[in-house]
């Protein structure tokens, strides 16, 4: 347990094979309920910071803290704890196929022994309520829509009330009629479970709204912005553009 | 310089052949063993996920399987027993009758059979379903959430097949001895039924650890070469079926060695 920064990093550079900016470090603090936004108009490379920050893919060079232990020291028991603590899901995430939506959702609370099976069955239904997961969830996922899908792989990342939720492209697997809902149900995970989200997205208009920190990442470029220093107010010609602004 | 460059792959096949087989080896082993150090490190019992996915692995490959395993037994009875007890009996060797039913069938056509059944009809579908896991990123979505590959999927497969190889194999045996004997009874003649009691007590202590021991050797290594083929798809579909072939083809590779040795060990 660590009451400081949850995700924390120094001088971090990313794996350039990987494609992105890598000439450029990042040093980031992020804490407990807020939101973290990285932007701009390279997909690659905002895959590449945000699976780097939730320690899913090795930095280049440069320190990572994950929950306040440097990941370079990390034995096997804490990556385990990691990957519960620190949740990423991405809009093509899979579920398992073979089960319905609850034993999706009961599966890793049940593995790493969270509790009851009949608590975390009723967990797993409020948190498919909660989501608006939608109908027909006792049928198997290749019978579900795409944006059940997606939210039931949400969901399942949240059955284990991670500290950290991490989403790449989280509004391009929803229909445009419920954007709107999944935002408020993210704001709230923040609001009520003190959830630290950091989101890789398209969504300017989230990101400018709600973002404690926004980092902005082109193949030129990495910017950091926060509420003293507002993206809005930069004068850099690329980023006004990609704002339209 | 033809006759060179086809010395050299002539002699090179040889050579690749038995790198690429020991390797094979020592990576299934090593895989295998990681699997079960897992999950005994991190349980020494199974949690409720893996011992569920255990039972339902015994469910498919015991359960499920029982009237191919009936069907097959009562033939092996008829094939085997039937005619090798006749046979003994008109050479004037019924003497050796239970020792040779012993061998021939509770260690040596049941535990293969019973093989091969798993290979065909287990093997391919432990390919087919972890590799269209992988295939598809479910794997890969469960270990983001922390969960041991090895703990939740392998080590239940390999524990799960060899219980129910050994399981089958009883099974099996059981229905080929009894069918065998009591149609040599009917048939040929009454004193035949005294076999079922002298085979009973022909199974020494050593016997039994022999047809245990051989039984879940079998299991263990089927589910290995399975999971191993299908865990070693990565981007294509049609890997599936080439997978599938892969490890069926290992897996009977393996049994016949592993019959091959200890028949050796026992002589």
């Amino acid at each position: 347990m660590t009451n400081g920064p949850l995700i924390q990093c120094a001088q971090l550079v990313v794996d350039s094979e990987e494609g992105g900016n890598a000439e450029h470090p990042l040093n980031l603090q992020a804490s407990a309920a807020s939101i973290i936004s990285i932007i701009g108009p390279d997909h690659d490379s905002k895959t590449n910071w945000i699976e780097t920050l939730g320690g899913i893919m090795p930095a280049e060079s440069g320190q990572l803290f994950l929950a306040g232990k440097e990941i370079s020291q990390f034995e096997k028991d804490d990556w385990v704890r990691t990957r519960t603590q620190f949740a990423y899901v991405h809009a093509h995430t899979t579920i398992l196929s073979a089960a319905n939506a609850v034993q999706n959702l009961m599966l890793p609370a049940m593995y790493h022994k969270t509790g009851e099976a009949s608590e975390i069955r009723a967990k797993a239904e409020k948190l498919l309520e909660d989501i608006d997961a939608g109908d027909n969830l006792e049928q198997l996922p290749a019978h579900l829509k795409k944006e059940q899908r997606y939210k039931i792989a949400v969901a399942r990342a949240l059955m284990l009330e991670p500290k950290a939720l991490l989403l790449k492209s989280p509004f391009t697997a929803l229909e445009l009629s419920s954007v709107g809902q999944f935002k408020q149900f993210l704001l709230n995970q923040v609001r009520e479970n003190n959830l630290l989200l950091i989101l890789a997205t398209h969504d300017i208009k989230f990101a400018l709204e709600y973002s404690d920190q926004i980092i902005y990442i082109s193949e030129q470029q990495l910017l950091q912005f926060d509420k003293n220093h507002r993206i809005q107010d930069c004068d850099d010609p690329e980023v006004r553009d990609y704002l339209s602004i | 310089m033809k006759t060179n460059s086809l010395t050299a792959i002539l002699t090179g096949l040889p050579g690749r052949f038995l790198i690429q087989t020991s390797l094979y080896i020592i990576n299934l082993t090593t895989f295998s063993a990681l699997a079960l150090r897992d999950w005994y490190s991190n349980n020494r019992i199974f949690n409720k996920k893996s011992y569920s996915s255990m039972v339902a692995q015994i469910i498919f490959t015991g359960i499920d399987a029982l009237p191919t395993i009936t069907f097959l037994g009562l033939a092996a009875g008829f094939v085997f027993t039937f005619r090798l007890i006749s046979i003994l009996d008109s050479i004037g060797a019924a003497d050796e009758t239970v020792n040779l039913l012993v061998n021939i069938i509770c260690l040596g056509i049941g535990p293969f059979l019973a093989a091969i059944i798993l290979i065909s009809r287990t093997g391919s579908a432990i390919v087919v379903d972890i590799g269209n896991m992988k295939l598809h990123g479910e794997i890969e979505g469960l270990e983001m959430l922390g969960i041991n590959i090895n703990n939740y999927l392998i080590a239940p497969r390999l524990i799960g097949t060899a219980i129910s190889q050994l399981a089958i194999t009883v099974y099996f045996t059981f229905i080929a001895l009894v069918f065998g004997i009591t149609l040599s009874g009917l048939m040929v003649s009454g004193s035949h039924f005294e076999l079922l009691y002298e085979i009973g007590t022909a199974f020494t202590p050593f016997l039994v650890m022999v047809f245990v021991i051989k039984n879940l050797l079998f299991g263990y290594v089927i589910a290995a070469t399975s999971c191993y083929s299908g865990l070693s798809i990565r981007t294509s579909p049609t890997e599936v079926p080439q997978q599938a072939t892969r490890a069926i083809v290992n897996s009977l590779v393996a049994v016949f060695i592993i019959e091959g040795l200890l028949a050796v060990a026992l002589l």
